[in-house]
């Protein structure tokens, strides 16, 4: 056995060793089934503040936005402004979930629903909405474990035994430790996450030459800027589609029927799929992570200043180093074949093949620094089950107490919930392994609905949270609409159709729009039209009775109401320019990406500019809403003492 | 279990979990360093491993005056004995390796220098000056008497 596989091995048995141990020692702290689900709502502040990161971001921002990047460009780069939106979920709904929660002992967020509402519609759509898209996207990311052990490991450890023994491992501490265990778990697992993107872009950065060969590399992308090499070519305005977006939107039928000119991350698409991540803090697992959280304090800093500031440099920075960069060092056919690079440090990666853009990465430290190699193999691990931890835990819970509780055993004792919990965790573990094992493609498929079907939940949320207009009838229908919406823009749709006899006249993503965007588009129109329908005075002043707690303890002082019309306006202002129609003058407004290195104010691509300008006003964004605006920040003692002691009703 | 106990228990678990998660962050990329730094050998390298490490200890105390308590005994034992057998496996290696660069010698041997610095320093600061020889003339007497 090499060393790098000894090393590999090694250092994966002591990571399993060390989740076993944290899922015994939480289950040994003995509490009852509120602790097993919720953590006893005493989940500190700075374990949430690692762990909701890590569960955000995930995977994706180590494995998959490199290897995007490498693919498509600084088009795809746009994404990292991701690091803005999908904390900005949070900052709009944590709080006053975690305020409700603390007054009414809300453990899922069906339950927060149902109670609002009134009736358990609601409540039957969260749950179907956890399980649809929480098993299929647990299953792609064991996938993904499967085949990085196997690619680390030169095709030694087979995918589907890897992604066997790992799934097993996770199982087990989820099992013993329910939701504190994975909390615990992944307060380590979110820092290897962010040393992982930090480790990956310095090896790119070694590998490019070090610091003084940044100019180096900047020449590359000039030259690159000057032709229309890579698979997209170039755009109408005849920029290299690697270093511009192809944009505002283009009315294309969608993917499988008329693919997109220049490539597919227009204006459109990059809006659309913010909207389609921003699911992520609006799933119900991330509800339950909120009512976990012992102190409203941990929500501010991880918002702003881990996820927005932090996950920001890394993606922006390290991650576009890291792909560009791997372009540079050998990766991309058609860069090569261009003769625009000489070096192949890293194996051409056929179309399809990106996401193996890491493990090539650690491949080549696999003679030099075996050790390294290994750790970095265990930090996306981590990255990959920090997420799974959380989905499959609080799916469990879920399925607990929103239907065994609910209407099976509604007097079950703490020995039974945390036995069904269990049953459950392990069932739902189990179910996403099956499906990763024997129906990989049905997997892909499914998978592809989960962030847009948890999308459709944020206007239940912001009627919960903001808006008590929004009635349930108006929140159920939207749902079911928004859910229709993105199940027929989505390849699984398609396939549905094929199979009742007929075919749907577009693609995947119509108009360059993610399927969440055409979700949450038709969700509003139905929720907004449904709620003005039926809103009842009776009900409305019963939704109110919620809304009252978050005027005495969330609402803005008097003298800093002015703030509220200049927040809102410089956010929407960020997301028309960031994310929105305006980014795509970021294409040359700091030199055209073929007007060559000298033009480029900076010395970097324009495009790259706007995105690292609009990522620090983003955290300034998130900062005026988050503390100014006091969405994410501390309630007062006194504001506690209302929340605590004030009797409902 | 009672729910005072019950508090207790989960601080001490919120300790050790805390202890555990940057021991396990900065250790393995400070041990990873220092592998590097001696396998290349560079100094560069090794040194971030000292620094990793050094930085890893900080964390620590600065955990434990945050829970307000000190190293526990297994913390300590378990740290006697990792620095024990990493010197072990450097004289082994000077001793039996058919010789040793000057540039690992040189980093062994600051290793050495940095952990012995590392905690005089922790002691000074904890107990300070006078309070330190006390505690280190106190522990040998004890053990002359054994």
């Amino acid at each position: 056995m090499n060393q790098a596989l000894t090393w590999l091995l090694a250092l994966t048995a002591l990571y399993c060793a060390y989740c076993v141990l944290w899922g015994v020692s939480s289950a040994r702290l003995g509490k009852g089934p509120a602790d097993f689900l919720l953590v006893g709502g005493q989940l500190p502040a700075w374990v949430f503040g690692i762990f909701a990161t890590g569960a955000s971001f995930g995977a994706w921002a180590l494995v998959g936005f490199p290897s995007l990047v490498m693919r498509d460009g600084l088009q795809f780069g746009q994404l990292a402004l991701l690091a803005v939106t999908v904390p900005l979920t949070g900052v709009l709904f944590f709080k006053r979930q975690w305020l409700l929660s603390k007054r009414h002992g809300y453990v899922t967020s069906g339950e927060m629903l149902s109670d609002y509402f009134g009736g358990d519609a609601l409540r039957i759509l969260v749950v179907g909405i956890a399980l649809f898209s929480a098993i299929p996207y647990v299953g792609l990311q064991l996938s993904l474990s499967g085949s990085l052990m196997q690619w680390l490991s030169n095709g030694v450890l087979p995918a589907p035994f890897a992604m066997w023994v790992l799934t097993l491992v996770v199982m087990l501490y989820l099992c013993l430790g329910g939701l504190r265990g994975a909390a615990y778990v992944g307060s380590l697992q979110g820092l290897l996450l962010c040393a992982a993107m930090l480790g990956l872009g310095m090896l790119a950065l070694g590998h490019l030459g070090g610091v003084q060969a940044f100019g180096t590399f900047m020449e590359f992308l000039s030259k690159l800027g000057g032709t229309a090499v890579g698979d997209w070519g170039n755009s109408a305005q005849n920029y290299n589609s690697y270093l511009s977006l192809p944009g505002v939107v283009q009315f294309t039928a969608g993917i499988g029927k008329e693919n997109p000119v220049a490539g597919i991350w227009t204006s459109a698409m990059v809006l659309s799929t913010c909207f389609a991540f921003m699911g992520i803090q609006a799933s119900p697992a991330f509800s339950m992570l909120a009512f976990s959280c012992r102190d409203a304090k941990a929500f501010g800093p991880q918002l702003v200043w881990i996820s927005g500031a932090g996950m920001g440099i890394l993606l922006l920075f390290f991650g576009v180093v890291s792909g560009l960069g791997a372009d540079f060092l050998g990766a991309s056919a058609a860069i090569n074949v261009a003769g625009l690079t000489s070096l192949t440090t890293l194996p051409v990666l056929a179309p399809g093949q990106e996401g193996q853009l890491y493990a090539n990465y650690l491949l080549t430290l696999a003679d030099t620094s075996p050790w390294f190699m290994a750790l970095l193999g265990v930090c996306a691990l981590a990255s990959i089950h920090v997420m799974v931890a959380l989905f499959v835990t609080t799916t469990g819970t879920v399925i607990v107490r929103d239907v065994f509780m609910r209407y099976m055993t509604p007097l079950a004792d703490a020995k039974q919930q945390k036995f069904y919990a269990r049953c459950c965790i392990a069932a739902v573990t189990g179910c996403a392994l099956l499906l990763a094992t024997f129906a990989p493609n049905a997997q892909i498929q499914l998978g592809a609905l989960a962030l847009g079907l948890s999308v459709q939940l944020i206007p239940a949320l912001a009627g919960v949270c903001w808006l008590p207009w929004i009635t349930r009838d108006g929140a159920s229908v939207g749902l079911v609409a928004g859910a229709f919406a993105v199940l027929i823009t989505e390849p699984l749709g398609g396939t549905i159709c094929r199979l009742l006899g007929f075919e749907l006249p577009w693609g995947r993503w119509p108009w360059t729009i993610h399927s969440a965007g055409w979700g949450i588009m038709v969700n509003i129109v139905f929720c907004v039209v449904v709620s003005w329908i039926s809103n009842y005075k009776v009900e409305l002043a019963q939704r109110q009775k919620y809304h009252r707690i978050f005027t005495e303890t969330a609402a803005m002082p008097k003298n800093q109401r002015f703030l509220r019309p200049v927040a809102w306006s410089f956010t929407l202002i960020w997301f028309f320019f960031a994310v929105g129609p305006g980014a795509v003058l970021g294409n040359d407004l700091f030199g055209a990406p073929n007007a060559g290195l000298a033009e480029w104010i900076g010395g970097i691509p324009s495009l790259w500019l706007w995105q690292l300008v609009w990522w620090a006003l983003g955290v300034m964004v998130l900062w005026l809403l988050a503390y100014p605006m006091r969405m994410a920040s501390r309630p007062s003692f006194e504001q506690m003492e209302v929340i605590v002691h004030e009797s409902p009703g | 279990m009672s729910s005072t106990n019950l508090d207790q228990a989960s601080t001490h678990l919120e300790r050790r979990l805390a202890v555990m998660t940057l021991w396990g962050l900065l250790g393995s990329f400070g041990m990873a360093f220092l592998l590097s730094g001696f396998g290349t050998p560079d100094w560069g390298l090794g040194l971030l491993g000292y620094a990793f490490l050094i930085t890893a200890f900080v964390a620590h105390v600065l955990v434990n005056h945050f829970f307000d308590s000190g190293f526990q005994a297994g913390e300590v034992a378990l740290g006697l004995v990792m620095v024990g057998f990493l010197a072990l496996v450097f004289v082994a290696n000077v001793l039996f390796g058919g010789g040793s660069s000057p540039t690992k010698l040189g980093l062994g041997l600051a290793g050495f220098l940095i952990m012995g610095l590392a905690i005089v320093l922790y002691m000074i600061i904890r107990y300070g000056t006078r309070g330190t020889w006390n505690v280190v003339h106190s522990f040998w007497y004890r053990k002359a008497e054994y």
